[in-house]
């Protein structure tokens, strides 16, 4: 798992819950399909609007400088999908023929082929604006997370030749997005990731044990040869070359405090 | 040219109805809104729903798109000797009275080119 991929979906779902005109039907990496019931509801919701948020391909190219990043991540999609279906629109009260009723997909504009489209730019704009908010704690941890907004690419599908009238939204965002921390020392309390975890430690139980599986996961490293090793993906043979690594195999004591240099011909120095 | 018998096409048509027809109210709708020229009517006709099936948000054009939603939808048949004056646009909405939690359909569109039926094909709502 990449936890910086983990982290920055699970702050943008955060972030857009009850936020927009789904509300909290913020659905996280949904796999099944969505069915309605006979009364327009999805059923496992009990809500019909949703917008679905996944993260999808990420390109990392770490570069060829001899190191390997494992834990870079590169590029990020962060997918959020938005429809609308005639199942999901509401009746209401027309406003301005009283007795006569009216379907809407936004309270208050009848629902046409139109208004589907309105629905759908509105939620569009809905979703910005949450990720955006300066007021919301888990959209700037989102942000603290993701480097630059390399793309926004919007795609559109509509069609009623599914047994059902739909109009659907996709936005996808491509951001750059931190490398994974490697160790323990990295997550400082005010580090995106360190606001994240914490925003887990004080969450649900659920939360709180996914905060004690990722703590596991970037254990503190041992010493620094280690770290430095586990960060940069070095083999042990160049880790020694680079004069970082422990000279003996196996042996932890690698430090010295004298040094006595034998030049042929010229005798011993001894270097303190 | 063959001389129709319509009285019998019209027997024929009504003792199929008789068995398989069922109770469905037309609610129609204009721009979004209750049309006031057309008040409801309910109607007795046979109703087949279709095996629901899976398709993604974009109807399975696009490969990029994630959510998958499910639906059915249904095709209703109505003998046409005793709804001459039922005018179905596309968008209407039809409820089956009879079933649980009584579904609503839509007309997604409507074949007249059969003189014994209407066959409307509808969509999930």
């Amino acid at each position: 798992m990449s936890l910086c991929m983990m982290a920055a979906r699970l702050m943008a779902v955060r972030a857009l819950q009850g936020r927009t005109l789904v509300d909290e039907n913020v659905l996280d990496s949904e796999i099944g399909a969505l069915s309605l019931d006979e009364r327009g509801q999805l059923a496992v919701s009990k809500s019909s609007r949703f917008i679905a948020v996944y993260t999808d391909e990420a390109d990392a190219s770490p570069g060829q400088d001899g190191n390997r990043r494992f834990l870079e991540n590169g590029k990020v999609v962060f997918r959020f999908e938005i429809g609308i279906t005639s199942a999901m629109v509401i009746e209401e009260d027309d406003p301005d023929h009283p007795g006569r009723k009216m379907q809407s997909a936004v309270s208050g504009i009848p629902f046409t082929d139109g208004s589907s489209e309105i629905y759908l730019d509105l939620v569009d704009r809905q979703v910005m604006s949450a990720l955006m908010d300066p007021a919301n704690e888990a959209a700037d941890i989102f942000r603290g997370l993701t480097g630059s907004l390399l793309k926004i690419d919007r795609q559109r599908a509509a069609g009623n030749d599914s047994h059902q009238r739909i109009a659907a939204r996709q936005i996808a965002l491509t951001f750059e997005l931190l490398s994974d921390p490697a160790s323990e020392e990295q997550i400082q309390p005010k580090t995106p990731f360190g606001r994240f975890l914490a925003m887990l430690e004080a969450g649900s139980s659920d939360d709180q044990r996914l905060a004690g599986l990722i703590r596991a996961e970037v254990h503190p490293g041992t010493n620094d040869w280690t770290s430095t090793q586990e960060r940069l993906g070095l083999a042990r043979s160049e880790l020694s070359a680079l004069g970082i690594g422990p000279i003996i195999e196996g042996a932890g004591e690698m430090s010295a405090d004298t040094f006595a240099i034998a030049v042929e011909g010229h005798g011993l120095e001894v270097v303190d | 040219m063959p001389i129709i018998n319509t009285a019998l096409r019209s027997r024929l048509t009504s003792a199929v109805d008789n068995v398989f027809s069922e109770r469905l109210a037309v609610r129609f709708w204009k721009d979004g809104r209750e049309d006031p020229d057309r008040p409801t009517i309910e109607i007795h006709a046979p109703l087949r729903t279709h095996d629901e099936q899976t398709g993604n948000l974009s109807g399975g054009k696009g490969r990029d798109w994630k959510t998958d939603i499910r639906a059915g939808g249904a095709r209703m048949k109505i003998d046409r000797a005793v709804y001459p004056a039922l005018l179905l646009l596309g968008g209407e909405e039809v409820v089956a009275l009879d079933r649980d939690g009584a579904p609503a359909f839509e007309v997604l569109s409507v074949d007249t080119r059969s003189h014994l039926r209407l066959i409307v094909e509808l969509g999930d709502k």
